[in-house]
């Protein structure tokens, strides 16, 4: 044949059916190709799974092929169709059966044009042994070892001489599969048996032959042409190291491996050449090298097709490898040549896969939700995706190969992370976010590593965080709430409906601004302890008071566990930080934990927020001495490390004990006033009542100086001056007269201690109360802002402002017009928190003086009796709690107002069980009469009788007598309390009681151990914040944590989302962490479905997007209706596994024998007896069935019970029959008589 | 051939008829052939519980596993389950009938046995975890894997059904019960039961197994097969992992890629692609985009 030129080709081929045999990413490539220059028609092969796919947006036409995924294998059938459509030429791709070398004869015989080279060179040069041999013979190296197919013997007689490492590859094998690694000749037999079966069963051919393993090598290549007339040209190399269990990953030309010298570019392509001549070759070909880090190549294989990497050589040579080898294949004569072919950019290929890497690069297959292609300058990308698409799981996961090139090798890794960081691809795991690690690595953009680059730096390059972006996230979350109607997160149950009336969209109008621009704040961030407290004394010598807002800490509380969310305190913050506050107390106490329980948001992140959007005011937090921010007893290594994060994002931290025992407060106190920016503010847990009294408190006041002054090795002069002292009445239950004497007694012992007032208006006294102890000397009060206050919280600002300015004649330092303005915010944001979390009443209580229940726990308690079912029996609760306190004394603050109720609730409700409200009466006399006669005037009924009343009480209280909490403040109750409470075990009760400090006897907390299984569980490594949240509230912690992970940041919702959702047909604007706004919109929300699902369709931005949320179980689903076997019983009969069961033999009142097959089940056509494990008589058949008579089967559960069986009560004497009851007179088998 | 012949001459009351050289000869022409392979036999004493027992004279005495042949019988899973629980057979020890009035497959299925076919009970060896849950795709993989080193190729329509060229050539039932697992398989030979021999519903055709050598017959196969199954047995469960044996498995099913009729417990049918077999071995079908795993139940080509 006479060499044509391109032209002539052209006019050949134009308006030409070509097919490509082949489909995805190559079949799109090479249709590109053929409607080009050729301007022929580009036919593509399409299973039905394919046959819309986007990959076919290339093609023209598409030859159908049916719904077997393994069509495209079938090459007679599709030459024959391409016949059959008068196809002038085939072009096989890569993959499927570009490498069966009875493709290009099959189609010469059908008179096709192959788009590739002969059958002959192709079968040399693919059969890696007969490759190996050619090299050994035209001089082209090749790696050491067994020239053909070997056994055993002759495996480990080779291996002896080229020394181990050796790899066994497959014969057949290919592309990275079917190769063994041996290190050591005691592992060869067993790895050859293995090789050697996964090698027949992968190829169909058992066969293997031993290569020395090469263990620091380079991947490299040389692409090559060739036309029908023996003209070669061979390209620069393609350096293919970065590779993962022998799959390229990533390609890249020229090598940027700082060794790589012109001198062996030169050796390779020489190779490559002399190779591709050697065996009459034409069409497209690579040579594969491996190159050893001293620069020696080894032949490995030569591929005799078109390559996925293909595209980084166009990319340098600005050139079309597939429109040369479909012109070569019609006769064109090779337009490449020395002179002219020059190549002048750099390129590298990544590939795009849908493989999680995470999970061991395990692939997913699924619905495409979004797709965001990178583009510009650079950059080329071939996919064989799109937004909507769903990825079929039957194909190789490769969705796209991008491609970047620029004129330096810098240039083109950091065009890569561009278009990396552009490249977008929702609803399936991708390995985008792996190959920008890999981007990133030091070792990659120098260029020096290996082929075994990815297992060595497994831990730097998959250690990023793979998530959706988090308005995607957002969105879901907001449809999970939508479909409900109610939010599942906040803990508050079905609180509301998606058909309830709502408080509608929360739209936000601002204050009008009236910044006093004069306003200069007394007490600023970075103020210096003792500055601080010097301002305070200074002030309250001119008669100022100052105050403290509680309001977004614990004002919004609810029963089930709701505070501000820090939404809301972005709002809120600002203003408040204006106001001329000394301090804005924003977290601790509960408001830590439902930071994590309800509000999904993490404590510590949204105090450092706080500091940025109010940055002025000084913070205060509230923690519980041993207890830190949880319920109970923590060790000091926790402490120490909780305090260190507090003092962080804190200004003022006050620290109270239930039981006032002082020691609890020593780790805190280390860590505070070991810092001068932070002011330490031990609180003096108050009740009023009996041994409550001043000389009790200025005991107490004592020894918190004194443990301070130790702890800053003071005098505790200096002491009093270093701290505040904090009054906390949690009840509110200390009147005016007891205040103004206790605070007169404190100023007169302390004249230089700053002191902090905190008290609730319970009792309806909050005004007076809080004048009169401005008046008597404190220097700071507790408030909260006007619409936030409810009775259970602190009282209000201005009212209490005006009391003490106008009544007292004393002086404040507040911006009231900015604490009006916060006011009027909070009016818009109120009646959400009120409506959907606001406590079970509301009311004013002032017999909080005698039941002290202090703040929301009185709510809570009655919701708990209302609940449960006992809410006649409250007003008796409420005695019984009045009663109590004064026989085991301590503070009705937390954990001890939970101890009290829960021990009072236990005991009416014990008594109430036991007696009905007659015995619940007695108690309650009997608890009078404790109270009220003397030890030595009770009779001994009633010494009997007093033990019922803790006779009910749990551990928690038992623990509290035992001194587990701390040092009772009056000491430990009398004898019988123990007696009541502990039962027989009283004496050895009192007998380990103890006074000494939880902290002496708690062990500290393994950290690292704690931090080890916290990592496993998230499977990444915690953050600080994350670890120390997981150490005080493991579980809520966790749940928080994996929220975040899921959905974001839930302060980007507005409240009235957060409570409602969104209803059909409504809008969204939400912001994210990035800072840019979004748009959601919902489409539909469908009724539930029989499987309990609500499909919620919506679009977020420009992508529609659709959500199942699952509100019940599934209508008649059989696990609801399944009765499993007690495997502790002997007489349950359980289904040894899932399966059908085909034949029931046994039927109710039946006798059976130990061992008789009672049933049988067929699983996966194993059918598997069932026995009866003992004799007995068959109480329930559950199921049944007999195949052989109905062809029915019924599918039963692992684990179902299946048959009951009952004991055998008699058997009889003669013939040996049990009998199924005691009543027979006669044997009902044979008669006799019983 | 390591393999110990036993011919039952008493046969075993109520379940086998004796078998002696003569009637088996008379069956068909491969087991004359069969019986002429044994060479010279000899009657020895009454090993457990079978009777008297006719052995060839020079048989190996090596503990390799034995085969029982038996005259005409019920069932050779119900002579094997007998002989198991007399402790008269071990692990790879098999029962052997020329003809079965009563031959049964899944579900009590009868199972067409005449003379000149395969019909055999294994006794299984002991195994734990997921290799016993997986036995029935183990020995439908082993069984395929050796009969196609005999003719040609062989693929397993899961869970075990063996396929020449998608008619179906041999069946496979495994039994278990506690201390006792018996496979039992049938070798479509010398007849495959013609269209209306079968069951309404079959929608598997039936065909013949032809090896290479033509004058195989049941007993010859079946001494082949046992050698090779017993030691690929012993040599998949050394080297591989369940997983791995899976693997392999896939690489041998029939029907993947297909569509196919699904029946699944009461009544319930449905068409699915076959997509593959799980990590549990279920077989794992693709219902209009949503992936189903099957434990149990059937499926037919549509």
């Amino acid at each position: 044949m006479r060499p044509k030129s391109f032209e002539q080709v052209l006019q050949e081929v134009k308006g030409k059916p070509i097919l490509v045999a082949n489909r995805g990413i190559p079949a799109r490539r090479i249709c590109r190709s053929i409607t080009e220059m050729f301007q022929a028609v580009a036919v593509m092969t399409a299973t039905d799974v394919d046959k819309t796919s986007p990959a076919t947006t290339g093609a023209s036409e598409l030859l159908l092929l049916g719904e077997d995924p393994r069509a495209y294998l079938d090459l007679d059938r599709i030459i024959k169709m391409a016949k059959d459509r008068g196809m002038v030429a085939i072009h096989p791709g890569w993959g499927f059966g570009s490498e069966d070398d009875s493709f290009p004869r099959k189609c010469e015989e059908a008179g096709i044009i192959f788009i590739g080279p002969n059958q002959g060179p192709m079968r040399l040069l693919g059969n890696k042994v007969a490759v190996r041999k050619l090299a050994e013979e035209i001089g082209v190296p090749v790696v050491p070892g067994s020239p053909e197919a070997v056994s055993i013997p002759e495996a480990r007689k080779i291996a002896k001489e080229i020394g181990f490492p050796i790899m066994l590859k497959a014969e057949g094998g290919g592309g990275g599969r079917g190769i063994y690694e041996v290190y050591e000749e005691s592992q060869l037999e067993n790895a050859f048996m293995k090789a050697s079966a996964l090698a027949k069963a992968s190829f169909g051919n058992p066969r293997l032959y031993v290569e020395k393993l090469l263990t620091s090598v380079r991947h490299i290549e040389c692409q090559t042409v060739a036309d029908l007339y023996g003209n070669v040209f061979v390209f620069d190399e393609r350096d293919c190291t970065v590779q993962r269990n022998h799959q390229k990953l990533v390609e890249i030309t020229p090598s940027p491996w700082p060794q790589f010298t012109p001198e062996l570019r030169k050796e390779l392509k020489g190779y490559a050449e002399k190779l591709i001549k050697a065996v009459g070759y034409h069409s497209l070909a690579t040579v594969e090298f491996l190159v050893d880090k001293d620069g020696r190549p080894y032949l490995i294989e030569a591929n005799t097709r078109l390559q996925v990497e293909h595209g980084i050589t166009e990319c340098r040579y600005g050139i079309d490898l597939v429109e040369e080898q479909i012109a070569i294949s019609f006769g064109s004569k090779l337009r490449f040549n020395e002179r002219d072919t020059k190549p002048y950019l750099h390129a590298m290929q990544v590939r795009v896969n849908c493989e999680d890497p995470q999970d061991n690069f395990s692939p997913n297959a699924g619905l495409i939700t979004s797709y965001v292609s990178p583009g510009g300058q650079g950059v080329r990308i071939d996919s064989c995706i799109c937004s909507g698409y769903r990825f079929p799981s039957s194909y190789d996961s490769a969705a796209a190969l991008l491609i970047t090139y620029g004129s330096s090798w810098d240039k083109t890794v950091m065009l890569m992370r561009r278009a990396l960081r552009e490249y977008k691809i929702g609803g399936l795991k991708t390995t985008i976010k792996f190959h920008r690690e890999v981007m990133k690595h030091p070792d990659f953009v120098a260029g020096t590593y290996d082929t075994n680059f990815v297992r060595d730096h497994r831990e730097e390059l998959m250690t990023y965080i793979d998530q959706e972006p988090e308005p995607v996230r957002l969105a879901r979350l907001v449809a999970e709430i939508s479909a409900r109607g109610y939010n599942p997160f906040v803990s508050l149950g079905e609180y509301r409906g998606r058909t309830d009336k709502r408080l509608g969209r929360f739209q936000l109008v601002k204050a009008p601004d009236t910044t006093d621009a004069t306003f200069e704040p007394r007490f600023v961030r970075g103020m210096k302890r003792d500055a601080i407290l010097d301002a305070l004394r200074e002030d309250r010598a001119a008669g100022i008071i100052h105050f403290t807002d509680t309001t977004t800490r614990d004002m919004t509380q609810s029963n089930s566990g709701n505070r501000f969310r820090l939404a809301e305190d972005r709002i809120v913050g600002p203003y408040l930080d204006r106001c001329g506050f000394f301090s804005l107390e924003n977290g601790g106490g509960a408001h830590f934990h439902v930071a994590m329980l309800a509000n999904m948001t993490y404590p510590f992140t949204e105090a450092k927020e706080w500091n940025r959007f109010a940055p002025t005011t000084l913070k205060q937090i509230l923690v519980r001495s041993t207890n830190v921010l949880g319920y109970k007893p923590q060790p000091k290594n926790l402490m120490r490390l909780t305090a260190e994060m507090i003092c962080e994002h804190y200004e003022i931290i006050r620290c109270f004990d239930f039981l006032n025992h002082v020691e609890n407060m020593r780790p805190f106190a280390e860590a505070v006033l070991h810092s001068d920016k932070n002011v330490f503010e031990p609180a003096l847990s108050m009740s009023w009542a009996k041994g409550f009294d001043v000389p009790h408190y200025l005991g107490v006041t004592d020894e918190i100086i004194a443990m301070c002054a130790d702890v800053m090795g003071v005098s505790k002069k200096k002491a009093s001056r270093s701290i505040i002292l904090g009054l906390k009445d949690m009840a509110g239950v200390c009147p005016p007269r007891f205040m103004r004497e206790l605070i007169a007694a404190l100023v007169k012992k302390y004249p230089e201690l700053v002191i902090h007032s905190h008290r609730h208006c319970t009792d309806g006294l909050f005004v007076p109360t809080m004048g009169a102890t401005a008046q008597a000397g404190a220097h700071i009060l507790d408030v909260g802002v006007g619409s936030s206050v409810r009775w259970y919280g602190q009282g209000e600002v201005l009212s209490t402002a005006a009391y003490i300015e106008d009544e007292m004649g004393l002086k404040t330092m507040l911006d009231k017009d900015m604490i009006r303005n916060t006011n009027f915010v909070l009016k818009q944001i109120m009646p959400y928190y009120d409506k959907y979390c606001s406590p079970y009443f509301q009311g004013i209580d002032n017999d909080v003086v005698r039941h002290g229940m202090p703040g929301g726990a009185t709510s809570s308690s009655q919701e708990g009796a209302m609940k449960q079912g006992y809410i006649h029996l409250l007003p008796y609760m409420l005695k019984f709690l009045a009663g109590t306190r004064k026989i085991v004394r301590y503070h009705d603050v937390t954990p001890g107002s939970q101890i009290t109720w829960n021990t009072s609730f236990l005991a009416v409700t014990g008594a109430y069980k036991r007696g009905g409200e007659r015995e619940v009466r007695r108690l309650l006399n009997i608890l009078d009469i404790v109270n009220l006669a003397p030890e030595a005037d009770l009779t001994d009924l009633e010494r009997e009788a007093r033990l019922d009343l803790y006779r009910d009480s749990n551990d928690a209280f038992r623990n509290l007598l035992l001194g587990k909490y701390g040092r009772l403040p009056l000491g430990f109750p009398p004898d019988w309390v123990y007696q009541s409470a502990f039962g027989s075990d009283w004496k050895v009760a009192i007998q380990s009681r103890t006074e000494v400090s939880p902290l002496e006897t708690l062990p500290d907390m393994d950290l690292k151990a704690e931090s080890a299984i916290l990592d496993a569980r998230l499977g990444r490594k915690a953050t600080d914040e994350e670890f120390v949240l997981y150490l005080n509230h493991p579980g809520d912690a966790l749940k928080t944590i994996e929220f975040v992970q899921t959905y974001g940041d839930a302060n980007n919702l507005p409240i009235d989302v957060w409570f409602e959702g969104l209803e059909k047909g409504e809008t969204l604007l939400f912001g994210s962490r990035c800072g840019k706004p979004h748009v959601m919109r919902i489409t539909d929300i469908s009724d539930v479905d029989d499987l309990g699902l609500i499909t919620v369709r919506y679009s977020v931005d420009s992508e529609t997007s659709s959500h199942k949320v699952k509100v019940r179980e599934a209508a008649g689903s059989d696990r609801d209706a399944l009765e499993m076997a007690d495997p502790k019983n002997v007489y349950h009969i359980a289904s040894p596994s899932n399966g059908d069961l085909w034949v029931m033999h046994v039927r109710a009142g039946d006798m059976v024998k130990q061992g008789e097959e009672i049933c049988n089940i067929s699983i996966m056509k194993q059918e598997k007896s069932v026995q009866a494990p003992v004799d007995g008589m068959v109480k329930r058949v559950l199921r049944s069935a007999n195949y052989q008579e109905d062809k029915i089967m019924v599918p039963v559960k692992e684990g179902e019970l299946l048959v009951e069986l009952g004991p055998v009560h008699k058997v009889c004497p003669t013939c040996k029959a049990p009998l199924t009851s005691d009543e027979f007179k006669f044997c009902p088998v044979c008669g006799q008589k019983m | 051939m390591p393999c110990n012949i036993l011919m039952c001459a008493d046969g075993l009351p109520g379940l086998a008829e004796p078998a002696r050289p003569e009637t088996l000869r008379a069956l068909s022409p491969s087991w004359a052939a069969d019986v002429a392979a044994l060479g010279p036999l000899e009657e020895i004493e009454n090993p457990v519980a079978l009777g008297r027992c006719l052995v060839p004279v020079d048989r190996p005495d090596d503990g390799a596993p034995r085969v029982v042949v038996t005259g005409r019988c019920g069932s050779t899973m119900d002579v094997a389950r007998r002989l198991v629980e007399a402790g008269a057979l071990r692990p790879w020890d098999a029962v052997l009938a020329p003809e079965q009035t009563a031959g049964r497959g899944q579900l009590r299925r009868a199972w067409v046995s005449r003379p000149g076919n395969l019909h055999v009970t294994l006794v299984c060896p002991e195994a734990t975890g997921l290799w016993n849950d997986l036995r029935p795709l183990v020995f439908g993989w082993l069984f395929a894997g050796a009969l196609q080193a005999l003719g040609p190729a062989v693929r397993v329509k899961w869970p075990n059904d063996l396929l020449c060229d998608d008619r179906k050539i041999a069946g496979m039932l495994v039994e278990e019960r506690p201390g006792c697992v018996l496979t039992g398989i049938g070798v479509n030979l010398a007849y495959a039961p013609e269209p209306e021999e079968m069951r309404a519903d079959f929608k598997v055709a039936a065909g013949k197994f032809s090896p290479r050598d033509p004058n195989i017959g049941p007993l010859g196969l079946w001494r082949t097969l046992v050698n090779q199954i017993e030691t690929s047995y012993a040599s998949l469960f050394d080297v591989h992992s369940p997983n791995e044996f899976l693997t392999m498995f896939r690489s041998r099913m029939a029907w993947a890629g297909r569509r196919v009729l699904v029946r699944e417990g009461v009544n319930v049918l449905y068409e699915a692609i076959v997509e593959g077999v799980s990590a549990e071995g279920a077989l794992v079908l693709n219902r209009t985009g949503q992936s189903i795993e099957l434990l149990a139940g059937d499926v037919i080509p549509v």
